[in-house]
């Protein structure tokens, strides 16, 4: 195990390294550049000759990746353009509570709710409650979730005045963008549940387990849920790391403060350090995610890790 | 051991301390105490001829003297005032408590960018000018009045201004403001490649000195004295002053007097140095930035708010229903329910107030390229250059249909580029025959140009800056009017802000391109002067030089009413090139709480009652507006 976790690091990190050097290509690519965020009338040659010379990016293009990766592996990401007190990890990781609070609570919500309507689907599949749970989860999948967010401000916070509007403040405050940007999501978990428990369900093991006299009970903890964990788990632990690392349309509706808006504005601000770093960080948590969840496959599927030895 | 109070003494001590508290109430309230008094010491008139206008300047000299005076101050209860706040400024009697008087609005988009506006203007700064004092600001009627400076003159040739700073202006550090600071922080914003650095060019040396071609000691701008700034510009500018609304003072010492990098000084509440209102006590990116009273002010704004705290605010109507966002602004993006909800409920209709049209949506041609790309990459003649072309697509687009079926009467159609309403707006344009809708005339001219029909016209790309909603929505019109009425076929590229300035104002290889512009300042000027020759640091890709050569001396003269003359003249040239085609400037309905109240929010001499947020180019940092204890929202709850 430890030997193909470490295969798996090294994978990762040649992956990044390649990631790394496509992304500042294109970000070097695409037309204009920090001088010209928003400019009306563009900076004359000169003086973006004077800006590159003072940010360093008059140096030929492999130098300045080189003086990147340098410091890039000793986690030194340089300092975003438009924040330029921080470090470019400062600013992600005093960005990334916010994000988790809410993206992480809404994952919970959309697992929890989605998996608890999935195995009542499953349950009593082709049943008016299953094809109910089933319009559910296609109506709900379709809602935008800054749609869903305003209609929820509307009803509970300025005609009911139950909760707030938004804005960073207490528990209170994250109710709303939490069911805003979890709800739609219980849709696709809901479906998926169901699937993977009725997959399982008419497997020729369960049909043998209730054939050797197996409780129901007992069938579905041991045989069914185990069995479609599998497929679950491959496809929701994925989802906090997306959602954890924040929607720019959920902190724009509740005014929340996040990394979302960064992932969109460091692009158009061509803020090309905070473009590289939170790429980095982006690929990064998302490929120890996937890591977490093979090894998770093995500790749920003794198959896989038969695999492994064999391997 | 104490002696118990009789039912009779009681009654009567209670009645001694009643009528004792009245008589109190009603008699005069003394007050000693020491204050600052400038005393009027000598006042004369100057007369001086300008051509044919006579301008009175009235030179007031001032000696400030520090005299112990005993203030008696009459309270009487006709007259009562509210809480006084910690920079000695009496609050109206319907004041809510100081610590309601807190002003919450938005972060802006990089959470406070670089801090100061000198700093970085695009990467915004904070919002606002809580922290600084700009040479001039704006009053609510958008006169130009003084702020950091409280008088001003031109030199009898044009070639610079004088501007007398305001007395008694101190740092949040002790210091006084100086004009060496002045100078100070304009050479540092130029010599550091500031993002606005083109707003200033009109200085002496100014784009010199921003390409590093001079020293910033070269930029025309010197001290004179401690209270005189002096600003040389290459030619006489007399709109200078209305500059001088974005221009804000920073501290050397903040800098540690080096004109080098900047240190981040304005983003650390440790080290910020403030002249204006506020001073910064709280700064977390992106997640809150707190303004407390700058008890030390000394300059001429009254601001009643106590603090102003900026945080990511909720956006969308239901939020400012909800009082969770304190300002809401309504224009032709916002969905139609959003109108139909402000206009059926009585308390947010009584809190929308439509703010005067500030900008102008228009598209223009590539004048400059003999070739252009089509968009299969081809390269063809330009047939732009070609004016019966340009008049012909101009003549095919029903403008004023377009505007009231797209804005909801949120618009007015432009015939122009100044704004309806706007200094030296001219409504004859309305008439001129390139803003005339006439399909068969755009037909015949578009045949005259070779192109019967649209017949072998070439498939360009126009490019559209970041576009709206409703930018795209007129963009689809605009397409399909040309292809409906002369048989044209362009394919729309949204591009973002810099894709699209890179294309169409840096390397000019757009062949068309829809865009605005708004305004920066009062005067006409910040319209027409983007509109220079592309040679001499114009924006567009037209290098009219006969053009720009004659709006120039318009721009320069120093008669006014001349120059205003001259400047229409200039407008309708432009409008008559047919190098751009102007199709309407959009207006808001700004929506804040009925309860924020005070003299800035009331309506000015032409019934705007002006709400834009804090920011450049309208009241800063929210000054003479107070919460009050109106009840007037209840009905919201």
């Amino acid at each position: 195990m430890i030997s193909y976790i470490i295969r798996r690091l090294l994978g990762i990190a040649v992956t990044i390294i390649f990631l790394s050097l496509g992304t500042f290509a294109l970000s070097r690519t695409v037309p204009g550049g920090p001088w010209m965020k928003n400019a009306e009338i563009p900076m004359s040659d000169k003086e973006v000759a004077a800006f590159k010379e003072k940010y360093g990016l008059d140096k030929p293009f492999f130098v300045q990746y080189g003086i990147w990766f340098w410091n890039a592996i000793r986690l030194d990401f340089g300092r975003p353009f438009t924040a330029p007190e921080l470090t470019v990890t400062q600013l992600i990781f005093k960005q990334l509570p916010y994000s988790i609070t809410i993206g992480g609570l809404a994952a919970c919500l959309a697992i929890f709710i989605g998996v608890i309507l999935g195995m009542i689907g499953a349950a009593r599949s082709n049943s008016t409650l299953d094809n109910v749970i089933v319009s559910y989860s296609v109506v709900v999948g379709t809602i935008p979730s800054f749609v869903l967010g305003f209609l929820l401000a509307y009803f509970l916070a300025a005609k009911l005045h139950w909760l707030p509007a938004g804005g960073w403040g207490g528990p209170r405050n994250w109710v709303l963008p939490v069911i805003a940007y979890g709800i739609p999501y219980t849709g696709g978990v809901a479906l998926w549940t169901r699937q993977c428990l009725l997959e399982a369900m008419t497997s020729d093991y369960v049909r043998t387990a209730y054939a050797k006299g197996v409780k129901e009970r007992m069938v579905m903890a041991k045989h069914v849920l185990r069995n479609a964990l599998i497929p679950m788990i491959t496809s929701f632990l994925p989802m906090f790391p997306g959602m954890m690392t924040g929607s720019i349309f959920i902190e724009r509706v509740f005014g929340l403060p996040g990394l979302g808006q960064y992932f969109v504005q460091s692009s158009s601000n061509r803020d090309y350090p905070l473009v590289l770093g939170i790429t980095m960080f982006w690929a990064i948590l998302i490929a120890l995610t996937y890591l977490l969840t093979d090894i998770l496959y093995g500790v749920i599927d003794p198959r896989v890790r038969l695999t492994e030895k064999r391997s | 051991m104490a002696k118990k109070l009789t039912r009779r003494e009681f009654l009567l001590a209670t009645g001694i301390s009643t009528l004792g508290g009245l008589l109190a109430a009603c008699s005069p309230q003394v007050v000693k105490e020491v204050v600052k008094e400038t005393q009027l010491v000598k006042e004369t008139q100057v007369v001086k001829e300008v051509v044919k206008e006579t301008q009175v300047i009235k030179e007031t000299q001032e000696v400030e003297v520090q005299v112990e005076v005993t203030k008696v101050v009459e309270v009487t209860a006709a007259a009562p005032t509210g809480p006084v706040n910690s920079r000695g400024i009496a609050l109206p009697a319907d004041a809510l408590p100081l610590e309601e008087q807190v002003w919450r609005t938005g972060i802006g988009g990089v959470g406070g960018g670089y801090g100061h506006i000198m700093e970085s203007l695009y990467n915004r700064t904070f919002e606002h000018n809580g922290g600084y004092e700009a040479l001039t600001t704006l009053n609510i009627d958008f006169e130009t009045v003084g702020n950091g400076a409280d008088s001003w003159t031109i030199s009898e040739d044009g070639s610079y201004w004088d501007f007398k700073l305001h007395k008694g202006l101190t740092w949040s550090d002790g210091n006084p403001v100086k004009a060496s600071d002045w100078v100070f922080t304009l050479q540092r914003s130029l010599a550091n490649s500031y993002d606005f650095a083109w707003f200033y060019f009109d200085i002496k040396n100014a784009s010199k000195v921003a390409a590093k071609e001079l020293t910033p000691d070269q930029l025309g701008i010197e001290a004179i004295d401690d209270e005189t700034l002096r600003i040389y510009t290459e030619a006489p500018t007399p709109y200078l002053p209305s500059i001088g609304t974005w221009f804000g003072v920073a501290s050397p010492a903040a800098y540690g007097n080096s004109l080098g990098e900047t240190n981040n000084w304005a983003l650390d509440p440790a080290k910020y140095i403030s002249c204006g209102p506020f001073i910064l006590t709280t700064f977390e990116r992106g997640v809150k930035s707190e303004w407390s009273a700058n008890t030390k002010y000394t300059g001429n704004r009254v601001v009643y708010f106590e603090k102003i705290i900026e945080s990511p605010m909720p956006g969308g109507l239901a939020a400012y229903m909800a009082g969770d966002a304190k300002q809401y602004a309504l224009d032709g993006s916002n969905p139609p329910a959003e109108t139909m909800l402000v206009q059926a409920n009585p308390v947010l209709r009584s809190e929308s107030h439509p703010q005067p049209p500030t900008y102008t949506d228009y598209f223009g041609f590539n004048l400059v390229q003999p070739k252009l790309k089509t968009v299969d990459g081809q390269e063809v003649d330009n047939p732009f250059l070609n004016k019966d072309v340009r008049m012909a697509l101009c003549k095919a687009v029903d403008k004023d249909a377009l505007v009231g079926q797209i804005f909801n009467g949120l618009a007015y159609p432009a015939y122009g580029i100044l704004p309806n309403g706007f200094p030296n707006f001219n409504p004859d344009l309305k008439d001129l025959d390139v803003n005339k809708f006439d399909v068969e005339a755009a037909k015949t001219l578009l045949a005259n140009a070779g192109f019967p029909d649209g017949a072998g016209f070439p498939k360009f790309e126009f490019y559209l800056r970041q576009p709206s909603v409703f930018q795209s929505t007129f963009a689809q019109a605009i397409q399909a009017r040309w292809k409906e009425n002369l048989g044209i076929d362009v394919e729309l590229k949204p591009a973002d802000f810099q894709a699209f300035t890179q294309a169409a104002f840096k390397d000019k290889t757009a062949a068309l391109y829809y865009v605005s512009y708004s305004m920066d300042y009062y005067d006409p000027a910040t319209f027409l002067n983007v509109f220079r020759a592309s040679s001499v640091g114009g924006r567009h890709p037209y290098d009219n030089i006969e053009w720009t050569n004659a709006y120039n001396t318009a721009n320069g003269t120093l008669d006014l009413v001349k120059r205003l003359e001259l400047m229409k003249q200039s407008e309708k040239e432009l409008s008559e090139s047919a190098a751009w085609f102007f199709l309407y400037g959009p207006f808001s309905i700004s929506l804040f709480p009925c309860n924020l109240t005070g003299p800035t929010t009331q309506p000015n001499k032409n019934g705007y009652q002006f709400f834009g947020g804090g920011g450049v180019g309208c009241i800063h940092a929210w000054e003479g507006m107070y919460w009050s204890n109106s009840d007037c929202r209840d009905s919201l709850r």
